[in-house]
């Protein structure tokens, strides 16, 4: 006799996908999550007595000024965190001590932190990093809203010269009405291009941009390894690393010291050691009003520990993987750049209807650690960048004529050519030159190029990428 | 981390979001594809994401009902995808209806015996889907729960907050019900099947 369960059983096997596609699903889920964690600043046991109104960073119009179609935007940068309810944090997983004080717990990870091993860039080799954002933007204050998520790839040399690719995916709306309101502002739903790349003489984390920005290899090697050093420098604001000393355009946050101490955490850094690393978490032990979360989960399902600092919605949390340190989720960091450089790709050329224009930084989620590749692994579609470093006491009509000259032979080739200046205190003293080439440059012209740059003694080092 | 992360139960998961919105992410990748397999067999394929969708954010905006007690949050999450589908039973009759004339896809032309095993299976296919479509919808409900998604009576009587000999009679009764209508023409025990049961539900256990 038939069992009805089982001819049930087999009825569903028959007619359900066994591997149905989920991403899409995922998509939309995790887009009201974070529309409703962004609307209501926490969950559901919000303690409204922290909130307060997000705090905004007015930054430049940049690039989308520079598109021409915008009379007057404003780029806005809020970031975001949800306040931490007291007493409601998830059971601590067995390995790690969460009933430990906060100082006692980074403490506890720095020690497992001087343990890992660090990569190291060699001659014609790149440190690759990459991650994952999500970013909520919201256009003419609140008129339409939309979650982009985006993917940031980190080409470095150990010189600090870096490239950056970033990909976004399609917009991603609550509803229906929702997109149509992001197309009737004159928005595209995915940019065009979906990429965009740039290649930097960055070294030192010169360039104040964070996370979306090339050149900000950070090189720490000069940075202090005893902690409240450190910890004095990260809160002064005076560890020489304008990535991390010009972190917000005003200037101002309350947790702005534990903001840079993030940014070392993201990376990428060149110049570190197992003492440094050690050193950097000692040193957020000692910076004031840290407060321990408990077991956290990041947004892709990784469990981990988190620390946060600020209140309300200006705080900045981190989790971390106690067993060894490694960053794997950050949220609420003030980065004055992050979709800058990809919005106007979103602008679809027409009549645009944006006053005012508002991001909010979900979260980042480095993706795996950062590991050293060869040149080869650059992506083909990237451009090929040559950076020079000039050296002292050649005047400015050499360079002049030695560039030109340079320009006449591989104009076939040259995509860009730019000079930077030595710095504040001597801007006309050129310091270093660089070049890109079309991405399908043959090698041996770059080899060319680059032993013309040698062979002509104006130049200190010079470096592919 | 992976590692880490399994450690983690559902309701850690849960109780981790409270604070951490996008924990629930966690739970989201654990069951999603359970209760994709639950909607999937009472939908339409072409509403099937939205009511996934809908039953993870319903459950999101109610996690902080959720009762941390148990750690596996799969009843929960199919008792709210249950309710999701009850407001969507216009569409789930599209879908049943649909079975009835439809079937898998065509199997490869070769071998003969596969075409004959792959008839046999859609015309058992639109056997079951007619029955099931004419259970009571509470008969359904567990059922499926049971036999479709592998729930324990306990686990039944969480999903759909009701008492686990509420379960048990229902699938008595559903079994029986569906015996019925599975039955060829001319030996129901009944002329019409919804008459065959009594009204009234056996005891609460």
């Amino acid at each position: 006799m038939i069992d009805e369960l089982e001819l049930l059983r087999r009825h569903v096997d028959t007619t359900v996908d066994p591997d149905p596609d989920l991403q899409s699903v995922r998509r939309r889920v995790v887009h009201a999550i974070a529309s409703d964690a962004a609307a209501t600043g926490r969950g559901p046991r919000r303690d409204r007595r922290g909130s307060r109104p997000a705090r905004r960073a007015v930054l430049s119009v940049g690039s989308l000024a520079a598109a021409g179609v915008v009379a007057s935007v404003v780029v806005l940068l809020v970031i975001t965190a949800p306040p931490v309810p007291r007493g409601t944090g998830p059971r601590p997983t067995a390995a790690f001590p969460s009933h430990l004080p906060v100082g006692d717990q980074l403490r506890l990870i720095a020690d497992r932190v001087s343990d890992q091993p660090l990569p190291r860039i060699g001659n014609g080799q790149l440190l690759f990093t990459q991650a994952q954002l999500s970013v909520f933007a919201s256009v003419n204050n609140g008129a339409a809203q939309t979650t982009i998520e985006l993917s940031v790839q980190k080409w470095s040399t150990g010189g600090g010269q870096t490239c950056t690719l970033l990909s976004a995916q399609p917009a991603q709306f609550a509803s229906p009405s929702e997109q149509a309101a992001w197309s009737a502002l004159g928005l595209l739903d995915s940019p065009q291009p979906p990429t965009a790349s740039e290649c930097l003489e960055g070294g030192g984390g010169s360039s104040p941009d964070a996370i979306t920005g090339a050149g900000q290899l950070i090189d720490v090697s000069a940075l202090p390894t005893d902690p409240t050093a450190l910890a004095q420098q990260l809160q002064a604001g005076t560890t020489g690393i304008p990535a991390l000393d010009q972190l917000l355009p005003d200037g101002a946050a309350p947790n702005m010291a534990f903001q840079r101490a993030t940014l070392l955490l993201i990376g990428p850094t060149v110049g570190a050691t197992p003492q440094f690393d050690s050193a950097l978490y000692q040193a957020i032990a000692r910076l004031p009003a840290v407060i321990a979360l408990g077991p956290m989960v990041t947004h892709d399902g990784q469990a981990g520990q988190g620390f946060a600092s600020g209140p309300g919605t200006d705080q900045t949390t981190i989790v971390v993987d106690p067993a060894t340190g490694r960053l794997l989720e950050v949220r609420g960091l003030d980065d004055a750049n992050t979709l800058t450089a990809l919005a106007p790709h979103y602008l679809a050329g027409g009549p645009m209807k944006v006053d005012a224009y508002s991001a909010q930084l979900q979260w980042l989620d480095p993706v795996g650690t950062a590991s050293v590749v060869g040149l080869s692994s650059l992506p083909a579609g990237l451009p090929l960048y040559v950076f020079a470093t000039v050296e002292p006491g050649v005047n400015q009509g050499q360079l002049d004529a030695f560039s030109q000259q340079l320009f006449r032979q591989y104009s076939g080739v040259l995509r860009s050519s730019d000079v930077n200046a030595a710095g504040p205190t001597d801007p006309t003293v050129i310091a270093s030159f660089d070049w890109s080439f079309a991405s399908s440059t043959s090698g041996p012209v770059v080899d060319q190029f680059m032993q013309a740059l040698r062979a002509s003694g104006f130049f200190a080092a010079v470096t592919e990428i | 981390m992976a590692e880490a992360a399994e450690r983690l139960t559902d309701a850690d998961a849960i109780e981790a979001s409270l604070r951490d919105a996008h924990s629930f992410t966690l739970v989201f990748d654990r069951h999603a594809p359970a209760v994709h397999r639950y909607v999937s067999s009472r939908a339409p394929t072409s509403d099937v994401d939205d009511l996934v969708s809908e039953t993870f954010v319903t459950a999101f905006r109610c996690r902080g009902r959720y009762d941390l007690r148990y750690d596996d949050a799969r009843p929960w999450l199919l008792g709210i995808a249950t309710n999701v589908l009850r407001h969507h039973r216009r569409a789930e009759r599209r879908r049943l209806t649909r079975l009835r004339g439809a079937r898998r896809t065509p199997p490869d032309p070769d071998p003969s015996e596969q075409v004959v095993s792959d008839l046999d299976t859609a015309a058992e296919s639109r056997r079951v889907a007619r029955a099931v479509e004419r259970l009571d919808d509470k008969y359904r409900d567990v059922l499926l729960l049971v036999a479709g998604s592998g729930l324990s009576y306990d686990e039944v009587a969480r999903a759909l907050d009701i008492p686990i000999g509420t379960v048990r009679s229902r699938l008595a009764r559903g079994r029986r019900q569906l015996r019925e209508l599975l039955a060829p023409e001319g030996q129901h025990e009944s002329g019409d099947s919804r008459t065959i049961l009594p009204a009234t539900e056996g005891s609460p256990g």
